[in-house]
């Protein structure tokens, strides 16, 4: 005969963080396949990387837009330990979140005046990664603001703002490893 | 109240709670698994008729040297949509079906962990297919191969709009298929009865989690390479265009760091259906249970190591070569070892022959002939003389015939009671198998040959000097036996529904969890959620009788407002909290359309379309995750 004790015993994480967790496993496995095909790529120029004709990527503002956007992870991990701050420190995160996008569109609008993605391959993959990071970051500030608008409707949605803050850390890792991949490895 | 009065009073108010009403709105509106798994298994009916009627036409023009049946651009889009339509939108979706409607079943949970996005979905799934059979319709389907190489679909070689129904089409099926897995992965991870610790988890499910981690990091290759590939087409990008620092074979790495994994996506799921009935009819539980789900899991993990073995002829360094011919004979271990644990199993228990064991054994036979072919081609010195001949579609039709319809045919008429209720013909049943499986290698086993004297595939005709007429008529007429054995199988079911005899709960004696309660399930699937102490629950009498004490009592039934199971840690099963589940809604369908008209305006070139589209998915997306009655998140 088996027996079952009826009460919760251990804290777990919900369903919906899991999800969210299975949803951050396949976009990795979008952005590492794109991040292969720019080395891949590079492997195959015979012309250089850049190739010849294209600048090098300018390092300052991309290092800048990075280094402003990853504290925000921690504004969100605060607001998990102390929920009745969240209101402020997803509003922090927000912001930072926010400045990151403008700055990186000034990043892509002056490349833009160099070079344009039908040019050449390594100008294809360059906007096509930075575009799509660009967009993940955003629904990520949609995500944040829509879990700090649920503050004002009932008591702090917990999950919905662990949620929230699980898909921005991701968000955040990529804008590491784009900074070292587009940015930084053309200088190396 | 008697307790059996009051168990008749507890399945009321699940009933009460759980039912969904009639009529048109709750039709689109649904989150049953066990609705949403009988459409994915319909539809995916539907388009194995498609599919299958394409290679009709297929088979008509290759009957006879030199025919001109059909035009070489009418058999391009004909041979393309049959490969797009087989592997995209039957099998994949046809064995999600079975997944939809069992998994939750055979776990012992009441719905899937996130039903709302299971029935988002299936809309999807619906709307990709349509997408891409409305380029047939227009006389513009995808004419490249299901394989889509550049430079031939790159927009230099093919201007029209037939490659941007691929490529946007399938972006928009692999959300369906990604949704899909993620919702299995946590079901199967959170949602097992209590006692279902992870070694006593059916084999199905284990099929199900090995299927769901290949789609989560295979997928988004193919979502990468049609991403890239529509960017070229439809804004002057140069991923794949040597003449501005692309690549073509880019393309080819793309597609097949999916496409293998694809494979897999397909071969995993049968083979859990394959492990699941051969115990059943050799009445005892499987031999190496433990072996068998860690080589699904072997499997799953080395199919992402062998892609190259798809591309031995396109001049790659040697030392590349080796290593993926290593891996590719590699891989055949694991199935080996499914196989003879199947075997064991089959000697060392007392077999009883039903039409779901023909099935099994027909699949034994044909995938087995089709992974000893498989081997040979990962010798790289065959595989390049054999690359690209007909040797090559007999191979790949052994495996996916012999190693996904079969099992899929057999779990038709495995599963076909408990989801009528009533029972399919044992006269018919056995009919149809030897008419599929004669017809079968009448129509495939020629391919070796023809492929070996030299016959190209995807040519629309060949020259009478040839070798290969007879040949050629011999797979047309084998191709007819086996269509009138598929016939069968349809009347069978169709007869089945309509008059079959009535099937009790569990008319088969099988070992998990679904067969414990009615034929159909009520709405709530369990009145009680079972608490499970073995491998195979529904033999275990002890347990359930003390699950209908609990019922009796009132325990682990959660009869309340709205739909409640539970929910248990990832390992052990234990029980962690009541879950609140989300009920009917039509957001799933909202957000569904919205995208599918973002990429009806991508393939249309009506931009404005796809913008508009946009922002009203987001309107839904918002709309899903507003705060309902109930939940708690």
């Amino acid at each position: 005969m088996t027996t079952v004790p009826l009460e919760a015993r251990v804290e777990r994480r919900p369903p919906a963080w899991w999800g969210m967790l299975g949803l951050i496993a396949t976009e990795s496995a979008l952005f590492a396949t794109l991040v292969a095909t720019y080395f891949y790529l590079r492997a195959q120029s015979d012309t250089g990387w850049p190739p010849v004709g294209i600048d090098k990527p300018s390092v300052i503002v991309p290092l800048v837009a990075t280094v402003v956007l990853v504290p925000s992870s921690v504004a969100l991990a605060l607001a998990i330990r102390r929920p009745d701050e969240a209101r402020l420190w997803i509003g922090v995160a927000i912001g930072l979140g926010l400045a990151f996008l403008a700055l990186e569109a000034w990043v892509i609008d002056s490349a833009l005046d160099d070079v344009h993605p039908q040019t050449d391959a390594y100008a294809s993959i360059f906007y096509t990664l930075a575009g799509l990071h660009w967009v993940h970051v955003a629904a990520g500030v949609v995500i944040a603001a829509w879990a700090r608008s649920r503050t004002w409707i009932g008591p702090t949605p917990v999950v919905a703002i662990a949620v929230a803050a699980l898909y921005w850390h991701f968000t955040n890792a990529l804008a590491v490893a784009l900074l070292v991949t587009l940015t930084l490895s053309p200088h190396l | 109240m008697t307790s059996v009065a009051h168990a008749q009073e507890e399945r009321r108010r699940l009933e009460r709670s759980w039912e969904e009403p009639k009529g048109v709105v709750p039709w689109f509106a649904t989150v049953d698994h066990k609705r949403i798994g009988t459409r994915y298994l319909v539809t995916a009916g539907v388009f194995f008729v498609l599919g299958g009627l394409e290679a009709v036409l297929l088979r008509m023009q290759l009957a006879r040297p030199d025919s001109s049946l059909l035009t070489p651009e009418e058999y391009d889009q004909l041979f393309s949509m049959h490969g797009i339509t087989m592997i995209f939108l039957f099998v994949t979706p046809m064995l999600s079906g079975f997944g939809n409607y069992l998994v939750p079943l055979q776990i012992g949970a009441r719905d899937m962990a996130f039903p709302r996005l299971n029935a988002f979905s299936y809309w999807v799934y619906l709307a990709a297919g349509l997408l891409l059979y409305s380029g047939l319709a227009i006389g513009r389907a995808p004419n490249d191969g299901w394989f889509n190489y550049v430079p031939l679909s790159a927009q230099g070689h093919t201007p029209g709009v037939n490659i941007d129904f691929y490529g946007y089409g399938l972006i928009l099926l692999t959300l369906s298929t990604t949704a899909g897995a993620i919702n299995f992965l946590v079901t199967i991870g959170r949602l097992r009865a209590p006692g279902m610790s992870i070694n006593r988890l059916p084999l199905f499910c284990w099929a199900m989690v090995a299927t769901s981690l290949s789609i989560v990091f295979a997928l988004p290759a193919l979502t990468a390479a049609t991403l890239l590939l529509e960017l070229d087409r439809d804004f002057g990008f140069r991923f794949f265009d040597p003449g501005g620092g692309g690549d073509a074979l880019l393309w080819q790495h793309l597609f097949w760091i999916f496409g293998h994994p694809d494979v897999y996506i397909i071969f995993l799921p049968a083979v859990g259906i394959v492990s699941t009935i051969v115990p059943v009819f050799s009445r005892r539980p499987i031999i190496g249970y433990t072996w068998v789900a860690l080589a699904m899991l072997l499997t799953a993990t080395f199919a992402f190591g062998v892609w190259v073995h798809h591309m031995f002829a396109v001049g790659l360094p040697q030392i590349t070569m080796a290593f993926f011919a290593a891996a590719s004979l590699a891989i055949a271990i694991p199935s080996g070892i499914q196989v003879f644990a199947w075997i064991a199993t089959m000697l060392a228990g007392r077999p009883v022959i039903r039409t779901p064991f023909l099935f099994v054994l027909g699949f034994l036979v044909t995938f087995v002939v089709g992974g000893l072919t498989g081997v040979m081609f990962a010798a790289i010195p065959f595989d390049q003389q054999v690359t690209d001949s007909y040797f090559v579609v007999a191979h790949f039709h052994y495996v996916l015939f012999g190693g996904a319809v079969f099992p899929i045919l057999a779990g038709i008429h495995y599963w076909l009671p408990k989801m009528s209720g009533r029972l399919p013909s044992e006269r018919l049943g056995p009919v149809s198998f030897w008419l599929v499986f004669v017809g079968f290698n009448v129509a495939f086993f020629p391919m070796h040959v023809s492929g070996l004297l030299g016959m190209p595939r995807r040519v629309y005709t060949y020259p009478a000097s040839s070798d290969w007429g007879a040949l050629n008529l011999l797979s047309t007429l084998g191709g007819v036996v086996l269509v009138i054995g598929l016939a069968v199988v349809l009347v069978n079911v169709v007869r089945t529904l309509l008059t079959g005899p009535p099937a009790g709960s569990n008319p088969w004696g099988a070992d998990t969890l679904e067969w414990t309660t009615s034929s159909p399930p009520p709405a709530y699937n369990f009145a009680v959620i079972p608490v499970v102490g073995s491998a195979q629950p529904a033999w275990d009498l002890d347990d359930r009788r003390d699950d209908e004490a609990r019922l009796e009592r009132g325990e682990l039934v959660f009869p309340g407002n709205g739909h409640q199971t539970m929910e248990t840690s990832e390992l052990d099963a234990v029980p962690v909290a009541i879950l609140a589940m989300p009920e009917e809604s039509l957001w799933p369908l909202a957000l569904a359309g919205a995208l599918a008209c973002v990429f009806v305006g991508l393939v249309a070139d009506v931009h404005a379309l796809s913008v508009v589209a946009g922002a009203l998915a987001l309107v839904a997306l918002l709309g899903w995750h507003l705060p309902s009655r109930g939940a708690t998140t």
